[in-house]
């Protein structure tokens, strides 16, 4: 039972006043960002950044987590409202929860997708306190050739799910492996790819990067668009479930939080897929299908509780081997090495009030999320009455003060800028940019790990199948890697075969 | 040749994947290769580069191939300028001149479609945006930003 003892050191660390108040920003602020379409979770960190500079590690990490699991827990909310995601990963809530808002039952389906997420983060929480040290420990054998494997299972699977094409986001995630090659070479201390520029000799500023790719690209493609005007389609009569809501949403509820839960450990998978694995094994499970898209209960309750689980146990790879799961959690590592912490298996055993004091940190921010989320909902719809016009100013303020201030360079902001017009670019190219932006943080990890491994193996590169870990890890890679391309095989025909019938131009 | 091309985003995709990973191959060229044991600096980076232009080469090839046929909408041009030139503004102003101006330039270039129009908005705009920016980042937690180019005083 010693993690009920670290648990308990957590909570003496969270429920500290100051601790409860980045606590509550972080979940607020998450909320905020989950519920405006324009401005995801990593935007909102990297424009948060600078405030973390002065706070302890411990306040620092809390609020940006907060940041990341509150802006998935309330992607939700404009999903069912609205029929329009917050997030990628409530996408599928829409397909049953706004026709459940229509049909007079938003309150409901809100209720029920509050309380699932609540108790997916508990049950995450749970199995983050029990599993992290188990894995730090069991980490503390992995070799280079495992840490490598490690890395390209997380982007490769990034990759798999993130897009239709393949061939495009591996190239996207390449592009962010070349990209972290710049700057000085660890063995050799020889300076590559910085064409005379001194300011890149350190790497390429990621967060320079993301806020370019993210922010920027993002804000100019929606000034080409024209502007929506949305307006609650809704409303909600009583917030409470029915005797029948509950009944049907229980077994759901368990369901998408198992399978998020272990979904979110594999580095980059997470919480995109978890959604929509539980919406589909909702839709194969139930007694008369056809209901899915009409106002399932079951199709909010099981994907809804696995993202938040996901989102949670997502946290696992990075704080117990410092390989971040996503394009969010690779600001968060940024933000704790600003801070001096280099991330890795050791963080548990040097900082536990680190470590246990964000774990237990999640457990009430997932509280708060609950109080935010149900009675506080007609005031995030009314925030989503804010004009666009009036808020992407101070998006590209804030973020150019945020690129500005991590290192006081000023070349960071003409690295955002370019990255701005990349960004447009990929993006009507079809091409994700989140794979790019994970690969760039992974990248002087792997090229250190896999140069380490064919040292100690003399240049043999079967050590990466003949250590049985890597083996596991690479074989687990291409199994899921595999698993998703025919799933996309299978759904391509239904998708093209309507494009077929018109009469190619 | 435009005639062929069906996917035309993965067509060009795959034109820009290949473009770089031949610049990067031919680039790394200037650092040691090394052996596969005692890897240089060129290693990592040229095996990267080659795995790039395969990908870039299927890429391109299905956006030749591929069976809809897909096109690029209209570029959004002044937004991108705008938006481009007032972080570029910023970038310039904000250490010799101070945070003032650069959040005045990067406001009004970034609010170029209504400068004209509403004036008045963007005024406002840029003075709550530098009040709250001055407020947080140079009272609250004292960055290293002056406000206004410490000339002037």
């Amino acid at each position: 039972m010693e993690w009920l003892q670290n648990l308990s050191l957590g909570f003496s660390v969270a429920v500290s006043p100051l601790n409860l108040l980045y606590c509550l920003a972080g979940a607020a602020l998450g909320t905020l960002v989950g519920v405006l379409p324009g401005i995801g979770p990593v935007t909102a960190i990297a424009m948060l950044l600078p405030l973390t500079f002065k706070m302890p590690a411990v306040g620092a990490l809390i609020m940006l987590s907060g940041i990341y699991y509150g802006a998935h827990h309330a992607g939700s909310t404009t999903a069912i409202m609205l029929n329009m995601p917050g997030e990628p990963s409530s996408v599928v809530i829409c397909l049953d929860g706004h026709p459940m808002a229509r049909g007079g039952r938003a309150g409901a389906a809100l209720c029920i997708s509050a309380f699932g997420s609540f108790f997916a983060g508990c049950v995450s929480v749970l199995i983050i306190a029990t599993l992290s040290p188990l894995l730090a420990q069991a980490s503390l054998a992995f070799g280079p050739a495992e840490y490598a494997a490690m890395i390209v299972m997380a982007l490769v699977t990034a990759s798999v799910l993130s897009s239709n094409s393949l061939a495009t986001t591996m190239g996207m995630t390449v592009i962010g492996l070349l990209l972290g090659c710049v700057g000085t070479d660890v063995t050799t201390g020889e300076m590559r790819f910085t064409f005379g520029f001194n300011q890149v000799a350190d790497g390429v500023n990621f967060v320079a990067v993301a806020v370019g790719l993210f922010a920027f690209g993002e804000i100019i493609i929606n000034l080409g668009a024209p502007e929506r005007r949305v307006m609650p389609s809704a409303r909600i009569a009583s917030l409470l479930p029915t005797r029948a809501d509950l009944g049907a949403s229980w077994r759901p509820v368990l369901r998408g939080t198992a399978l998020g839960a272990a979904f979110g450990i594999l580095p980059g998978t997470g919480p995109l897929l978890s959604s929509f694995a539980a919406y589909a094994l909702e839709r194969r499970l139930a007694r008369d299908p056809s209901r899915f898209g009409q106002g399932a209960i079951e199709g909010v309750a099981g994907p809804e509780s696995a993202n938040n689980a996901a989102a949670l146990t997502h946290f696992i790879p990075m704080l117990t081997l410092g390989i971040p799961a996503g394009a969010a959690m690779a600001l968060m590592l940024g933000a704790l090495q600003i801070q001096g912490i280099s991330p890795g298996p050791q963080v548990i055993e040097s900082h536990p009030d680190l470590f246990w004091g964000v774990v237990a940190s999640m457990w009430i921010g997932n509280l708060m999320l609950l109080v935010l989320n149900l009675p506080m909902v007609g005031l995030w719809i009314r925030l989503l009455m804010i004009p666009y016009r009036l808020l992407y100013p101070a998006i590209l303020v804030f973020c150019c003060i945020g690129v500005y201030s991590v290192s006081n360079s000023a070349f960071d902001v003409v690295l955002a800028g370019i990255f701005g017009v990349v960004g447009v670019v990929f993006r009507k190219l079809d091409c994700s940019p989140a794979p790019l932006v994970l690969a760039l943080v992974l990248a002087p990890m792997l090229e250190e790990n896999f140069r380490r491994a064919m040292l100690i193996s003399r240049g043999d590169p079967t050590v990466f199948v003949t250590h049985p870990v890597s083996l596991a890890i690479l074989v687990l890679t291409v199994l899921l890697a595999a698993f998703f391309l025919r799933r996309q095989a299978a759904d391509a025909p239904l998708a093209s075969g309507s494009d077929h019938s018109k009469p190619a131009t | 040749m435009r005639a062929h091309i069906r996917d035309a985003r993965a067509f060009w995709a795959g034109v820009i994947f290949l473009a770089f990973g031949s610049f990067v191959v031919v680039h790394a060229h200037a650092y040691s290769m090394g052996t596969a044991t005692q890897m240089g600096p060129g290693y990592f980076p040229t095996l990267l580069g080659i795995v790039l232009l395969a990908l870039g080469a299927i890429s391109a090839w299905r956006g030749v191939r591929a069976g809809r046929r897909t096109i690029i909408g209209a570029w959004p041009l002044t937004p991108l300028l705008f938006v481009l030139a007032g972080v570029l503004a910023f970038a310039a102003l904000i250490t010799d001149w101070g945070l003032g101006p650069a959040v005045i330039a990067l406001v009004l270039l970034g609010c170029h479609e209504r400068l004209l129009r509403r004036p008045l908005e963007v005024a406002v705009i840029g003075a709550a945006l530098l009040a709250m920016a001055t407020g947080i980042f140079i009272y609250g937690i004292q960055l290293p930003i002056d406000l206004w180019p410490s000339s002037l005083w």
